[in-house]
């Protein structure tokens, strides 16, 4: 089958990645709350640009993501409509 | 003339109806009130600083991703049951969505792992339990990427959305379960958020469902439109009228 190649590199991608979880961590410093800042905030990796990369990524992502939808749709229409315009055509012809 | 009419009737109309532009306008005035909450209401974050604010949509972000693979497995359960296109574009249009949505969290929790961890990744059980989804509809894409899918190529990847599905109880639940960095604020039992912090999330959290909603309509819509093309492209072949199409 010829869809089994790809599905099996997927596969040992994934069972390589499943082997490297970690289980080794205390649970009890995981973060459990936020607070807000008191006072001017001061920091020392600059996590606004951070902010500003992940929300630039998230929104091209989105509206990448519409775009190829829209020109899916777009095309999809077009070769709906020759399909059933030449289809009508040749019934035309025969009837 | 009985071919076209049944294809124009079941593709539907050619523009959208009113409901979905109505969606789309809602959706894109609540990712907007999102954006006012998160960036003129929410606080700064005390420890993480400004960082902290990709919270606001990593959160719904992954609640999408969440919607659109089980949209996917759903999907794909019923058209392994009904062999029903309509279900097949379901699971199309979930699988599709749903990858979005993991691909920004994927993009978004490492941007702020760096500030919070001092790192992009580490192999947080969450984050490898979400990465090794990924892969898994990653597989189910390139199944289906070609969009020409036939009946195999279709039972095949249902198949796949609906096996990956358990996939997502292991992203839920893998915080829990087992040790990691992950934070727990939403769902663990810490002090949870700033009494301000929460109309940010909230409007995240719903419109970032108007948004998946929207989303897997739309793509819904497409993929039932190529369905349509196909299936008057192989009547036509049968009748032998192909090559005057090209």
């Amino acid at each position: 089958m010829r869809v089994a190649p790809s599905l099996a590199r997927w596969a040992g991608l994934a069972l390589t990645l499943v082997t490297n979880v970690a289980l080794a961590q205390d649970p009890s410093e995981r973060a459990a709350g936020f607070r807000a800042v008191e006072g001017a905030n001061v920091e020392d990796v600059p996590g606004g640009m951070l902010l500003i990369a992940a929300y630039a990524v998230a929104w091209v992502l989105v509206l990448g993501f519409v775009w190829r939808m829209w020109g899916l749709q777009k095309k999809a229409r077009e070769d709906l409509d020759r399909v059933e315009r030449a289809l009508a055509e040749r019934s035309g012809e025969g009837g | 003339m009985t071919l076209m009419s049944s294809s124009t009737a079941a593709a539907g109309p050619a523009w959208a109806p009113p409901l979905w532009h109505a969606l789309a306008a809602l959706t894109v005035a609540g990712v907007l009130a999102t954006l006012y909450l998160t960036f003129a209401v929410a606080p700064v974050e005390a420890q993480m600083g400004i960082v902290q604010k990709i919270f606001y949509f990593h959160v719904p972000a992954a609640q999408a991703m969440y919607v659109g693979f089980i949209a996917a497995a759903v999907g794909g359960l019923m058209y392994l049951w009904k062999r029903n296109d309509a279900w097949d574009a379901f699971c199309v249009a979930g699988a599709e969505v749903g990858m979005l949505f993991c691909l920004i969290v994927l993009v978004t929790g490492p941007l702020w792992g760096r500030k919070a961890w001092g790192a992009y990744w580490v192999w947080d059980p969450r984050l490898t339990s979400t990465l090794l989804t990924g892969l898994l509809y990653m597989a189910f894409l390139s199944l289906r990427g070609s969009g020409m899918a036939g009946a195999i190529e279709k039972r095949f990847a249902a198949a796949l959305a609906v096996i990956s599905f358990p996939m997502l109880f292991l992203i839920k639940y893998s915080v829990a379960r087992w040790a990691g960095q992950h934070p727990q604020v939403v769902t663990g039992e810490g002090q949870g958020l700033a009494p301000d912090m929460y109309p940010a999330l909230g409007a995240g959290l719903v419109f970032g469902l108007l948004l998946v909603g929207w989303l897997l309509w739309a793509r819904y819509r497409v993929e039932r439109t190529r369905q349509q093309v196909g299936r008057l492209e192989q009547e036509a072949a049968e009748r032998g009228l192909l090559e005057d199409l090209y």
